[in-house]
Formats: C-alpha cells, sequence, structure tokens
C-alpha cells in the first residue's frame, strides 16, 4: 500500500507517482491490478503508408511528365483516375476484409458504377452493360458458392448476400429487356442462371428464404 | 451447430440506438468487475461460464443489420475465457464481424465481464456477472456447493429475456410533459490519450463514511456525489466559459418504475445540471439546487413521460419505414444535438448483493463504461463503494478535484488505476 501526501489518498499497484497529481508517493509496492496493455502500431499500417505515397508519387509524376510531353493530350487525368478507381475498389475490399461474402456483393457493386463511369467517360461505347456487369454479376455469384464450399458456409450465413446478387441480375434483365444491352449472350446466361437459382431457392429453400426476408425486413 | 433456420428477436428500444452511435472512439462497451480474495483459475471460470450461459442463452446472440431495423440473431459460437489483453471496453460490435456481443476475461484477482450495451444494461449485466461468480465460487470450493445456496438471479426464464418497453407502452394512451430545451451545456476539453484508449481511476472508499457525510447534509449518497462531481468540473473550468451550465446525464433503472425482471435493456437517462455563472459557488447551493434536480427529473409524471417519449419514437410510423442506413445518420444528427446538452454521465448502479455466505470471498465490484467525455460510475458492495472514472483524456484533474474534495471532508480513499506505463505519452 503506497500513500500520496499531496492528494491524501492510498494507493494499489506498483506506481512511483500517484495515479491522480503526479507527485513522489511513499510505501511499498503491490502486484498491479491492471495489465500491462501496451498495443504496437500493426506493420501493416507502414506497407499501407508506402502504397499509398507510392500511388501518390505516380500520380504527381504523371502530371509532371503530362505538362513536359503534351502529345496524346492530357493522358495524366486517365492515370489519375485509374490510380482512384483503384483505391476506391481496395479501400472497399479492406474496409470487408472481416466478411468475404459482403465483401464479394461491395466490390461487384463498386466495379460495376466504375465501369460505368469509365464508359461514359471515354464516349460511351456500351461495353460496361454489354460486358462488365453481367459477367460481374455471373462471377460474384459463382464466387460466393465457391467460397461458401471452401469456408464449409451454411446457406443461411450468405443468403442476404446472394439475394442481393440476384437483386443485380434482376437489374440486367430490366436492362436486357429495354433494349439497353446489344451483346445478348453474357447478359442472357447471367439471366438465366439468376432465374434457375431463384426457382431453386423458392422450391427447394422456400422456409428459410421467408425466414430471412422476414427478419431483414421486419418494420 | 449448421442448423439451417436461427432464432432471431427484435432489438428493444434504448438498444436500438447504439449500434448507429459506436465507433472506435466509443465502443459502447461497459465493464463490469468482481474483484475475488484469491485469484482467478481459468479452467474453472469457464466452466462457470458455461453454467451461467445456462440460465443467460439471450447472451449468445449477434447484432445483425436488416433493412429497416437492426436484429439479434442467435450465435452458437462457444465463447472462451482469458487473460486481459485488450485495453477496458475495446470494441465488441463490429458490423462486418457478426461475433459474440460479451466477453469474459480475467486477471490476476479480478473476473472482468464486457457487455456491448445493445444486449443489455447495468443492471441486466450485473445479474450476469453475479451468476457468473456464484458459479465459480461454487466450482472452486466444494464447501460452498454443500450450502446448496440460492442463485443471486431467480427471475423466470421468459421475464429475462423480455422487452419491457414493448410490455409497458401503453401507445395512444400515453401521457407526456412538455419538453423542456436545453441550452449547451460546459464541454471538457482536451488532449486524448492515443489508440482511442481509457483513462480509468477507480476510488474505493467505505460506504459507511459517505453515507454518514451525506446525513450530515441532509441527503444522499447520489446527490452528494453528484454535487461534489460537479463543483470539480467547476474547480477546471475556464472562467470565460463559466456562463455554461455544467449537466450531467444520469441513467434511470425503468425497473424500478415499471415492473419488469428483464435482463435486457430498461432504462431511461435524465439530466441533471448547475450554472456557476448564475448561482453561487458553496457547496450548499449546489447541493440544494442538485437535490431538487433529482426530484423534479426522477418524479413518476417525468420518467413515465420520458418512457413514453422514447417509445414513441420507435413506434413513429415514419421512423418505421425508413431505411436502417437513413435511421443511422438521423440517429448520429441527434446524437450530436444531445450531446451539446451535457458535460458528463453519473451512474449509480447502488447496492450489489450476493449470497452472505459468498461475502468473504469477494472483495469488491467495480463497473466503468466506454466514453468521449467523463464518466462516473459507481456501486456499492457491503461497505466497499467504488466510485470509477472512465475518460479518454491524458489530464486528470477533475479525478484528482474529486478525490481530494472528499478526502477534504475526512474520508478515506483508495486509488487504483490503469495506464501506468503509458506507451509514449507522459503521465500528466
Amino acid at each position: 500500500m503506497q500513500i500520496c501526501d499531496k492528494c491524501h489518498v492510498t494507493i494499489r499497484g506498483d506506481w512511483d507517482v500517484c495515479p491522480l497529481c503526479g507527485s513522489r508517493i511513499q510505501g511499498e509496492k503491490e502486484p498491479s491490478v491492471f495489465p500491462d496493455v501496451s498495443s504496437s502500431v500493426g506493420k501493416y499500417r507502414m506497407l499501407l503508408r508506402w502504397t499509398v505515397f507510392i500511388s501518390v508519387a505516380a500520380g504527381i509524376l504523371s502530371i509532371a511528365f503530362n505538362s513536359i510531353f503534351r502529345a496524346g493530350g492530357i493522358w495524366s487525368l486517365f492515370v489519375l483516375a485509374g490510380l482512384a478507381s483503384v483505391w476506391v475498389s481496395l479501400f472497399m475490399a479492406m474496409k470487408k476484409l472481416q466478411n468475404m461474402q459482403k465483401n464479394i456483393v461491395w466490390q461487384t457493386v463498386v466495379l460495376s458504377i466504375l465501369a460505368v463511369l469509365w464508359d461514359l467517360a471515354t464516349g460511351w461505347h456500351n461495353w460496361s452493360l454489354d460486358f462488365v456487369l453481367p459477367i460481374l454479376c455471373t462471377t460474384a455469384i459463382g464466387m460466393m458458392f465457391l467460397f461458401a464450399k471452401i469456408m464449409q458456409q451454411a446457406l443461411r450465413e450468405y443468403l442476404v448476400y446472394m439475394l442481393i446478387l440476384l437483386f443485380m441480375g434482376g437489374v440486367v434483365l430490366v436492362l436486357l429487356l429495354l433494349g439497353l444491352i446489344h451483346v445478348l449472350y453474357p447478359a442472357l446466361i447471367c439471366v438465366t442462371g439468376c432465374g434457375l437459382l431463384l426457382a431453386a431457392l423458392i422450391i427447394f429453400k422456400g422456409d428459410l428464404l421467408k425466414g430471412e426476408l422476414n427478419k431483414r425486413l421486419h418494420l | 451447430m449448421k442448423k439451417e433456420t436461427m432464432y432471431w428477436s427484435r432489438v428493444e428500444n434504448a438498444a436500438k440506438i447504439f449500434p448507429s452511435l459506436t465507433n472506435r472512439a466509443d465502443t459502447k462497451v461497459f465493464r463490469f468487475s468482481c474483484e475475488l480474495k484469491e485469484n482467478i483459475e481459468e479452467a474453472i471460470l469457464q466452466k462457470a461460464l458455461e453454467k451461467t450461459l445456462e440460465s443467460f442463452p439471450f447472451y449468445l446472440s449477434s447484432l445483425r443489420q436488416g433493412f429497416f431495423w437492426y436484429f439479434f440473431e442467435t450465435n452458437l459460437t462457444k465463447p472462451f475465457v482469458h487473460e486481459e489483453t485488450q485495453p477496458p471496453c475495446s470494441e465488441l460490435y463490429n458490423p462486418d464481424k457478426h461475433g459474440l456481443l460479451f466477453s469474459v476475461t480475467w486477471y490476476r484477482a479480478r473476473i472482468n465481464l464486457e457487455v456491448y450495451h445493445s444486449l443489455t444494461d447495468g443492471t441486466g449485466a450485473l445479474k450476469f456477472l453475479q451468476m457468473l461468480v456464484f458459479h465459480y465460487l461454487e466450482e472452486k470450493y466444494p464447501n460452498v456447493k454443500e450450502q446448496k445456496l440460492t442463485p443471486p438471479c431467480d427471475a423466470p426464464m421468459g421475464e429475462r429475456i423480455s422487452d419491457s418497453f414493448a410490455r409497458n407502452y401503453a401507445g395512444k394512451d400515453r401521457k407526456v410533459l412538455p419538453k423542456k430545451k436545453l441550452s449547451a451545456a460546459y464541454h471538457i476539453k482536451g488532449k486524448k490519450l492515443p489508440m482511442n484508449h481509457l483513462r480509468v481511476i477507480e476510488g474505493t472508499m467505505s460506504a459507511a463514511q459517505v453515507l454518514e457525510k451525506a446525513h450530515e447534509y441532509h441527503t444522499t449518497i447520489s446527490v452528494f456525489l453528484c454535487s461534489i462531481l460537479l463543483l470539480s468540473i467547476h474547480d477546471l473550468m475556464p472562467k470565460r466559459l463559466e456562463k455554461k451550465p455544467i449537466r450531467l446525464s444520469i441513467p434511470v433503472n425503468l425497473r424500478n418504475y415499471f415492473p419488469s425482471e428483464s435482463a435486457r435493456n430498461f432504462f431511461s437517462v435524465v439530466t441533471v445540471g448547475y450554472n456557476f455563472g448564475k448561482q453561487p459557488h458553496d457547496f450548499a447551493s449546489v447541493l440544494e439546487a442538485v437535490r431538487k434536480g433529482f426530484k423534479e427529473e426522477l418524479s413518476d409524471e417525468n420518467i413515465e413521460s420520458k418512457f413514453n417519449q422514447q417509445c414513441a419514437l420507435e413506434h413513429n410510423p415514419l421512423m418505421r419505414i425508413i431505411p436502417l442506413s437513413l435511421k443511422n445518420v438521423s440517429i448520429k444528427v441527434a446524437n450530436i444535438c444531445t450531446e451539446k446538452t451535457q458535460t458528463a454521465a453519473f451512474s449509480n448502479l447502488g447496492r450489489i448483493r450476493m449470497p452472505e455466505e459468498l461475502n468473504s470471498y469477494i472483495r469488491q465490484f467495480h463497473i466503468f463504461t466506454s466514453t468521449k467525455r467523463l464518466q462516473v460510475c459507481l456501486c456499492t458492495f457491503e461497505d466497499k463503494l467504488s466510485i470509477n472514472f472512465t475518460a479518454p483524456f491524458i489530464e486528470k484533474g477533475m479525478q484528482r478535484q474529486f478525490f481530494r474534495r472528499l478526502t477534504d471532508l475526512g474520508i478515506d480513499v483508495e486509488i487504483t488505476a490503469n495506464n501506468k506505463r503509458g506507451n509514449g505519452y507522459a503521465d500528466l
């Protein structure tokens, strides 16, 4: 038991100074009541900082070089937009690292939006709707099943994410019906796959589906 | 383990706001500790935890997001006790992890129960800890088991997991008093500890001694200590900000007002304050104002009105159909407005009672909670009253003033604190 003459309190633990006022204390030290939890800054944080720095440097250098080599217009803008796109996608991936199935959904959504934006910025050749959207959606569903298999997840654990992807499949169907998609096969594969999957879910896992919708949509 | 259908349940009223307000700086986690007289044995604690969970199956849930509301889902992950390695009140709820919302750790003679606030409130968590300690002592000492003591918590299971907000809300027949508009209160500013660490300072004193002092001033322990806290905050308040009131938010256990034995959330919050710019600075005046504030705020009509307001918001049709992501934003905005009117928080969990035969094995209980400002929690076990401060700030002037004011009144105080070897920051 130690004593602080200034605060007139007794102190438990192995303190050198009074935890209240910081002045010297007298008496015998005792074992500490709280453990010493010194947490360190992760080494990954340093790695992340270097990656950010390198990409920022690449952006700055590309602007500098562009101002010297002017042939080909303002190509540095593409470099900057490319870097930004990579970082948006990477940021989402890191943020959702704890939950891979959620990550798949987020990546699909983010990459689709980025693809549409790039298509828009480069004079709209419709490749984002013709290819990227349906192929991303199909691949994402495949990856979701694959990941569930590897991690031995039960359907109920990722059903909600599956439903979001099926909704995306619905969007592809609408685009197809509106005639906004000009290349048939990727979209057809996506829509057919989603249709089969939805039918299977309703027929074989109807109760689970109903329960999931119930709890996710309760008011 | 891999059952296809899982049980889920609605999140009750007061618990609904926590997930929107949880971040690394304010984890909305609180800790209840029980300090025994002998060091803890991990294997026995594990057994005790498993036994306790049989009476509190609701603790095996995780918090998930729906489109309109959060909900609880059964999570059959087996929890393990382990030695304390994380800073107090570290993150428990992470929207991407779907983990359990509590953890049991130990260090030397202490058993720590950390709980995410959506799961339960202080009173509910206390019941869990009491049962845990009860089972631990039964497992550890055969002679305790032989006595076949009555467990400290014997509410029927259905009662324990019931949503008392839903049960006690009168709906359209509700009585609501006009809302008082509060001005901005004084906010404590200071340099924060790195890595969102919390500074914990616990003061232990004789409950009888404090009660005697409180009685000398013809008042209760809560009013007495609240007044001292207000004065201590005022001691370090810059003179130019004195026109702003110092306000304490005080959680109220609704189980004292409505019939309930729920071990889930069932609380409301009231506010008591003092304006040192307009009112006299002497102890007697502060004490009188706090006493009056307590009486008004804790009156049956006021609590009922608060309770009804709380429930009405939840049942508002417009509020219900807003998607969760928008609810999160509106709750955050509303919270910024509420926080402006508060300086610190003061929470008295009252007297903790264990079966008498076990008292000789237990040294004391502690409770503290994560906070962005200054939070004081107190509880009493036998004659040991522990007053626990948590704050994210490096400076600890207010804590020092508070305990010095108590020792000046002739009360003996024993201090424990964490953060002895701050990593890289000076102990100011």
